[in-house]
């Protein structure tokens, strides 16, 4: 799904309706739009990722915006590169804070401004980017205690049996 | 008299009032909390990475497993996201169905955030009536899913299976009861001057604090904003109820108390409007159900529908939210086939959390207790 085809040129603006309507911006762009909502008393609801491997802005980012005194919600897409950056929403929005820590940590996108871009949700020391689709379900480390050593280690991952994803979907159809 | 000397602590994991697996630095200046710094993850499962692998139906209960402790109304946002996903139609009495225990989760909830958070605060008493009271909760679930905690009850399209009539009649009984139970708590706190003194005043939050960090649910309302997406943005049948919501006046955690508890009465009211309608129904037939083992082309539907799941076109995405206890929870889906390409979850929990540090700040190390019992903090949202 390529973001630029989906929605037909960079556009700034806002788009109002009850159900999260959809304005896609230029990374660069993204706090003006940012800035723009607040003229609506907006407020930041939330921000995720998406990864599209394959593509040259392969994360895709959406913030939802709740327009208060409208009662709406608006959402803000962009698109981003493996080695781009994007301005942070922090100083407007100080509900940022965390949604963006947990998109560098999942996505590595980083976000320039944010006082404190340190990993959230997972474990101290972990390396890697876990929601990217390049990255295994089962993970590359576990975490287990030697009995020989008498400590807890930390080793490849060992399964019993492979982590097996079926594809139901027929060839055939469609 | 010596210079007291700013010293850093550990307040969790393994704190009782750290509400499961909060690790939570506290840089404090002699008594006062100078900053906080939660670390969460701990219950980290990946979630969100796992229904990338499961298809539609296979996705639902890991929502049970989120907020363990409102479990119905977490798989109903899933459901709801999967069924606006494919412009699926529920009926009518599903729907109701689905608000009955909804309002029911809701007094799960509830009940055991006020009474977690007298616990916390020193008063153990309501927090042994809220218990047995969350018992009889529990049952009603199990007697409508057969699983006492993780019910798997709401399922995209309507519910597992229908309420029997004796169940209704009983959850008629404990909706009867239950409001002088919870008078009962009250007469215990609401007056209590120990749960005054450490409620009032305590973690106060202005109107734009409470927006500018994203609250929702009794958070936001205990703020004097009667924000809630039953009334805001109406899904299954609550656009045909009366309700009242309740706010806050002045923002402090004895609002957001006072607010939990007229909330836990509303509850009360819409879940016996819903047993009204469904008694009223009489029995409720269920859809014809299949044996698959009965002709080979039933079984290779029913093999086909629980293993391929239902493919979906790709460029579609949804966001779907609704009132959970807690605050608004929400699902946003990316289509890719027949599995979610990206799920992502927006819990409520985690959102309150990451306010900690400007709630607690000038805030005295014992007041940071109250602050994570009225944040209703649960790990499994917030860590997902």
């Amino acid at each position: 799904m390529e973001l630029a085809r989906l929605y037909p040129g960079w556009t700034v603006g806002i788009l109002y309706s009850p159900q999260p309507g959809g304005v896609v911006t230029h990374p660069t762009e993204v706090l003006t739009t940012l800035r723009g909502s607040m003229l609506h008393e907006g407020w930041l609801t939330d921000l995720w990722g998406t990864d599209y491997p394959g593509q040259s802005r392969r994360t895709q980012l959406g913030w939802l915006l709740w327009l208060y005194s409208r009662g709406q919600r608006c959402l803000l897409w962009t698109a981003v590169g493996p080695n781009q950056a994007v301005p942070t929403g922090i100083h407007l929005f100080p509900a940022a804070a965390w949604f963006e820590r947990e998109v560098w940590e999942i996505f590595g996108t980083t976000f320039v401004g944010h006082p404190d871009l340190r990993r959230l949700l997972t474990d101290y020391g972990f390396e890697g980017q876990p929601l990217r689709k390049d990255f295994p379900v089962g993970g590359h480390l576990e975490v287990r205690f030697s009995e020989r050593n008498k400590r807890v280690i930390t080793r490849g991952v060992q399964f019993t049996q492979e982590f097996r994803s079926f594809d139901f979907v027929s060839p055939w159809e469609n | 008299m010596g210079k007291l000397k700013s010293f850093t602590i550990n307040f969790g994991p393994q704190h009782p009032a750290a509400h499961g697996v909060l690790r939570l630095i506290l840089e404090l200046d002699g008594e006062v909390v100078v900053r906080a710094d939660p670390h969460v993850g701990l219950l980290h499962r990946g979630t969100e990475k796992l229904l990338e692998e499961r298809n539609l139906l296979q996705g639902l209960p890991y929502f049970d497993r989120l907020d363990y402790v409102s479990i119905i109304a977490y798989e109903h946002v899933y459901s709801a996201g999967v069924e606006n996903l494919l412009n699926l139609e529920v009926t009518i009495s599903a729907q109701w169905t689905r608000v009955l225990f909804l309002e029911l989760t809701r007094l799960l909830n509830h009940l055991m955030a006020i009474t977690t958070h007298a616990l916390d605060v020193g008063a153990l008493t309501p927090f042994l009536w809220g218990f047995e009271e969350r018992e009889k909760l529990i049952e009603f679930y199990e007697r409508a899913s057969g699983a006492r905690i993780h019910a798997a009850y709401i399922r995209p399209g309507g519910v597992a299976t229908p309420v029997d009539q004796t169940t209704l009649q009983d959850v008629a009984v404990f909706l009867a009861q239950f409001p002088a139970r919870l008078n009962e708590i009250e007469e215990m706190l609401t007056n209590n001057r120990i749960w005054r003194q450490r409620l009032v005043d305590v973690g106060v939050v202005t109107l734009d604090q409470a927006l500018s960090w994203g609250f929702t649910g009794p958070m936001l309302r205990g703020s004097s904003w009667g924000w809630d997406l039953r009334v805001a943005a109406p899904y299954e049948t609550y656009s045909q109820i009366n309700f009242g919501i309740p706010v806050g006046l002045h923002g402090d955690c004895f609002d957001r108390y006072l607010v939990r508890v007229e909330e836990i009465r509303q509850s009360c009211l819409i879940a016996a409007t819903a047993v009204d309608y469904l008694t009223g129904v009489g029995s409720i037939t269920p859809t014809e159900e299949i044996n698959p083992n009965l002709q080979i082309e039933d079984l290779i539907a029913h093999f086909k529908k629980f293993t391929t799941g239902k493919v979906i076109p790709p460029r579609l995405w949804v966001y779907t939210a609704a009132e959970a206890p807690k605050g608004e929870f929400g699902v946003y889906f990316a289509a890719h086939g027949a599995k979610p390409w990206r799920a992502h979850l927006r819990a409520p929990g985690f959102v309150h959390l990451s306010a900690l540090d400007g709630m607690a700040v000038d805030h005295i190390i014992a007041d940071v207790v109250t602050l994570i019992g009225t944040q209703d903090i649960v790990f499994g949202e917030i860590d997902r």
